[in-house]
Order: C-alpha cells, then structure tokens, then sequence
C-alpha cells in the first residue's frame, strides 16, 4: 500500500517515513500543499497523512481542491489543531478520520489500514480466498492453517490483489502501490514476486491475463 | 434590584405627591375658612352697628333699647343662632338677648373667638358697648366637610397617580431588565449575545450601546485569548509529535546504534524546539504582569549590535547573505541581555527572510535624545495586509516563509516588548517585494 505523507517539519516527516515503511507501506513525502497536490495527481496513493499547517496551500484547500476534482483517495488529518470546531471543518472538508499530535505510530498505522480497507470496500481485517487466509493487521498469511513465510514486497502484492478481488490489475499499478518514488525496480520484479506467491501459495489463486496483468477471482 | 429599584422610585413619587396635595388642600383648607369666617364677621358687623344706633340713652333715666322686628326675630332663634349683649361705658349691663349670654364686659371693642363663639364688640351711641356673638359650629361643621371631600379626592388622585407610575416605572425599566437578562445568559459558549438596542432610543438606549460595545470588547479579548492558547498548544505539539513518534519507533524493535544516534539527534531538536516556546511564553508572561528590566545599565548599543551580528554571520554566510553594520556610538541605559535578544531577534529574521545573495543593513544613529537601531533586509518584503500583526504573538506572515528555525513565533512579540519596557518603541515599514526595515528608537543615555 502506497502513502503519501504530507509534512513541512522534516524531523517528524522523516520519523513517519521510516515508521510507516516499517509497518509495510511505501511511502512519499510532501513538505508543502503545492507539492503533495502534483505527487497526488500523479500517483493514485491508497491513502494521504495530511497536516493541515503546511505552508504554500494549507491542508483545508489540499482537500477542497482534490475533493472537488472528485479525487477519492482516503485523507487522514493529523494536526496539531485539537479544537472541536477544526475536527468539524476538517471531516466536512473531506477528510476521512482525524488525528491530533501528538499521536502514536500504532494509533495511526491502525487508522491508516482501516481507511484503506474501507476504500476497497472491505471492513473485514481477515480476507478469505480458498483456503488462503490474509491478515492484514499482522500482516500473516495462512494456507490451510499453516503459516506461510511471505517477504515483504510478496506480502504487499498479494494484499492489494487480494483487496481488489475480482478487478483486473495491471503490472503498473502493483509497481504504483507497493513501491514508494525512492525504489529503484526492475522492470520484471513484479513478475518474479508473482512466480514466488504462486510457488509458496499455489498456481490457480493468481491468474495471469496475458498482455494485460494479474487477478484474484471472486 | 430591578424590583426595589421600581419600589423606590414609586415610593418617592408618592412621597413628593403627597406632600404637594396636602399643601394644596391646606392652602385651600385655610382659604375657605378664612373666607367664611369674614362673611360671619361681615355680617355680626352690621348687626352690631344696627344694635348700637338702638340704644338710646335718658340724660338721667336708664338706658333704653328699641329693636327693630327683624333684630327681634333675629335673636329670638336657637341656641347656635346670634345672640349680643349691651353695656354701658362703665361696664353695667344694658340687655341681652338671653340670660344664658355671658355678661362679662369686654372693655373695648374687638374681634374675637371665644368658646366657640365669634364676637364683635363695637362701641354705640353714648358710649355703650355691643357684643354680637354667633356660635361657628356650622362653620367648624362646614370646614370638616370641605377637609373630608379633598382627602377623598387626593385619596383617589394618588391612587390612581400611583398606578399610573407603577406602570409608567414599568415601562421605563424594561430595558434594564432586559440589558440585565442578556447579560445574566452572556457566557463562554455565547460571547455573541448583544442588548437589543432597536426599540430604545434614549439614556438607557446609550447605556446599553455602551455596554454591548463593552462585550464587544471582552469577545475580542477572550478570543484572542482562545487563539493565543490554541497557538500555543499547537507550537508545542508540534515538536512533542516528533519526539513521541520518534521514540515509539525507536522502542518498537532493536536498531543499529548508527539509528540510535539520529533518533537522540530529532529529540534533542524537538526538546530545543519546545525550550524556545517555553522561554519565549514565559518571557510574554511576565511581560503581561509588567515586568521591567531586572538590570539597569549603560549599555553601548554599538558594540552590542556588533557582537551580536557576530553571532549570527555564521548563519548568514551558510545562506549567501553579507551582514553589514555602520553607525555611531551611542549608549542607552538597560538591560545588555534582554537588548542583545532583541538585536537577535531583528537581525536573524532579517538573515532568514533575505534572499541568497542578499545583504542585511544594521545600523546605530543618535538624534534628538533618541538612539536608533535599524534593521534592514532585502528580502520580498511584508504583505500589506501582514504589516499590522507581525508584532502580535505566533502571528505568522505568510504560512509559506515559517520563521528562522527553531522559532515559534513570538520573536517580534518578545521584541516589542524590550523596547517599550526600556522607554522606547518600534515599528516595521515594508514595501512589498523591496525588503522589510525594522526601526528601534530608544532614549539616549547621557
């Protein structure tokens, strides 16, 4: 899963770059409103960390410019602004959830699945496919109730195909959301994550759509 | 109150009413009597003159009186009718109309009241003297009538004045309830509540504008305070975020040393961070009780503002930017701490809102009594519509130019502060795009 998150001061961005990389998510990061609007633009992050004290364009007109492009993309506010009247301009702007500093990394890597599982439309934390269990809060994977040891990269593949069941996924879009924009890839590696995945978890839970990418079916 | 106020006003007037009718009914009281009591003697008058040129005197023989009939009738009557009585010069007793009339003789002719009885005495032919007297039991009767018939008709005047007034009261005082239920429900949650004014337009209509300018006043003021609060809780946030988020993530597992180091690095700066708003709050703290300068000595602003552009050329060099500093020596009298924090505080803005290349004026100059330090830089200058706040606290011109590192906003606070607490002032011009000037004016010490 791929996050934006959006900081102007460095230290507290930087903690949350390498906290949220640790959580298993790729990551970018935005110092100001002007940059994290282009970054959003251009990546269809599965989630944005917005504070709203950012200089050039505030987090309240980031939101109400992505929202009125009707730009989706699920929006956490984390600010340092606890008054109940910015909670409430805040979650009417477009927000999805709020967060106030200081927070806790746990808190927030909790809320940020949360919201990307409701994005795909599925608030169960445990997805089911055959005999293939996916926990997403722990990030384990069972075949038939035996654990299987997955990388990290293979774990982030298998959950955002896993999380759009039934859709066709292209080989750009896994590169988009399991790598943040400091990776360096080979063209193949999704490729060979795939043959991994197959290996480890069976040949028919991933079909190849020649030419075109990967799908989970229903 | 409201009510006792309403009470008490009620009361005097019916106090002052009171007094006012009463006179009235006494003068009037005292007119009618007054007036009756001349008919009466206007009339005992003439009958006495009457009786006199009745009396007829024999040179020798007795005195004589003939009455004419109708003086005969006249007497003749009741008790409460005229009665007289005759003497002659010497004091005998001539007649009079009935045995049961006082004989006494009255010596000279008079007016007068006596047991109830007025009586004219008026001296006759031959000296005798006549006494006609009538009792004033009518009159005395006639006078209670007219007393009783002015306390019934001030009763009622007074009654229904006092109504009246209660409700005229009433009305005249609505507004003070009313100014005092908007200010009894006036609170935290509901500063916005104003005295409607539209239906009054006199004393108390003022009363209340002036009151409403009053909340206005301490709206502002509260909500200053809210936003002042807000702002600092968020300037400590801020670096408590970081220095929390860094640790949780430090203690989540086992890291290489190297990682160690950088996480103390992030909590050293955020606990810097948060001392530079701690000091900064504290300093405005006792600013606001009215502190003043714990010391008080001659300080060479010339040499000061030199080492204290010193500290910062560093900084400016790192940014491409000259510092340059002129001026005569002049000396003022305070505290070298406080005004070194204010040179500081001018001259690291100026470093930071100046464009690489840049050069930051720093100038000292004495006239007039004065002592003048500016600050000049050549930055993008103030926005117009900034220039009147930099100087209050956390005020941030431009969300996109933050402050100097480590700054929370309250630098240009603290420093208004220093100069007015030492006796003199500062101001700020800018032209938009053509740099920002900062001038101190303090009085020179001689």
């Amino acid at each position: 899963m791929r996050l934006l998150v959006v900081e102007d001061e460095p230290d507290l961005a930087a903690t949350l770059r390498k906290a949220l990389a640790e959580a298993g998510f790729a990551v970018d990061v935005a110092a100001d409103g002007q940059d994290a609007l282009s970054q959003i633009e251009g990546v269809a992050y599965d989630a944005v960390v917005l504070d709203l004290m950012i200089p050039a364009i505030d987090g309240w007109e980031v939101m109400r410019r992505l929202r009125s492009r009707d730009n989706r993309v699920p929006l956490l506010v984390l600010t340092a602004r606890d008054a109940t009247a910015d909670k409430v301009r805040a979650l009417d702007s477009g927000a999805d959830d709020y967060l106030t500093k200081p927070f806790t990394l746990t808190e927030l890597v909790a809320r940020l699945r949360a919201l990307i599982r409701r994005a795909a439309g599925s608030p169960v934390p445990v997805l089911c496919i055959g005999d293939v269990q996916i926990e997403t809060t722990a990030r384990r994977v069972t075949r038939a109730g035996i654990e299987v040891d997955l990388a990290a990269k293979e774990y982030s593949l298998l959950e955002f195909l896993a999380l759009h069941r039934g859709e066709l996924v292209t080989r750009a879009m896994l590169y988009e959301h399991i790598y943040d924009d400091r990776e360096d890839t080979m063209s193949n590696v999704v490729d060979v994550y795939v043959a991994s995945l197959r290996r480890k978890l069976g040949h028919t839970l991933i079909r190849t759509r020649r030419g075109a990418g990967y799908i989970i079916d229903v | 109150m409201f009510r006792s106020l309403r009470a008490k006003l009620l009361a005097w007037y019916s106090l002052v009413l009171l007094a006012v009718l009463a006179t009235f009914a006494a003068v009037a009281v005292w007119t009618v009597w007054r007036s009756n009591l001349r008919d009466v003697d206007a009339r005992l008058s003439a009958t006495a003159s009457r009786l006199a040129r009745a009396v007829n005197a024999e040179p020798t023989g007795p005195y004589e009186v003939n009455l004419a009939g109708e003086d005969l009738a006249l007497f003749g009557g009741s008790d409460e009718g005229p009665y007289y009585a005759m003497w002659t010069s010497r004091g005998a007793l001539i007649d009079r109309s009935d045995p049961q009339v006082d004989g006494s003789f009255p010596g000279t002719p008079q007016v007068r009241i006596r047991g109830g009885n007025r009586e004219v005495v008026v001296r006759g032919d031959h000296d005798a003297l006549v006494l006609v007297g009538q009792s004033l039991a009518q009159l005395r009767a006639d006078l209670w009538r007219t007393i009783l018939g002015f306390a019934a008709a001030g009763g009622s005047a007074l009654v229904l004045a006092l109504l009246g007034g209660w409700l005229l009261v009433g009305r005249a005082l609505a507004p003070i309830g009313r100014i005092a239920e908007t200010a009894e429900a006036m609170s935290e949650s509901n500063l916005g509540l104003r005295v409607d004014i539209s239906r009054t337009e006199d004393e108390l209509g003022a009363v209340a504008a002036t009151l409403n300018r009053a909340f206005d006043r301490l709206q502002e003021a509260f909500e200053r305070q809210t936003r002042f609060t807000a702002d600092a809780s968020h300037e400590l946030r801020t670096p408590l975020a970081s220095l929390l988020a860094e640790l949780e993530w430090a203690l989540a597992r086992p890291w290489p040393d190297a990682e160690y180091t950088k996480t103390l690095q992030v909590c050293e700066r955020a606990g810097q961070r948060m001392r530079n708003v701690v000091d900064g709050l504290l300093t405005l703290a006792r600013a606001d009780a009215g502190a003043l300068p714990s010391r008080r000595e001659p300080v060479n602003l010339t040499s000061l503002a030199r080492e204290t552009a010193a500290t910062a050329i560093p900084i400016a060099t790192a940014r491409g930017i000259s510092i340059r500093l002129d001026g005569a020596s002049a000396t003022v009298e305070g505290d070298p701490d406080r005004l070194r924090e204010l040179i500081s505080n001018l001259v690291l803005n100026a470093v930071h809102y100046s464009s690489p290349g840049g050069t930051v004026r720093c100038s000292v100059s004495a006239a007039g009594g004065m002592t003048r330090l500016e600050v000049a830089d050549s930055g993008p200058g103030i926005d117009p519509q900034d220039l009147p706040h930099i100087f209050e606290r956390f005020y941030r011109a431009n969300k996109a130019r933050s402050g100097p590192a480590g700054g929370a906003g309250l630098g240009l606070a603290i420093s208004k502060w220093i100069a007015e607490s030492h006796g003199g002032q500062i101001r700020c011009e800018s032209t938009d795009g053509g740099g920002s000037r900062f001038t101190v004016e303090l009085p020179t010490k001689h």
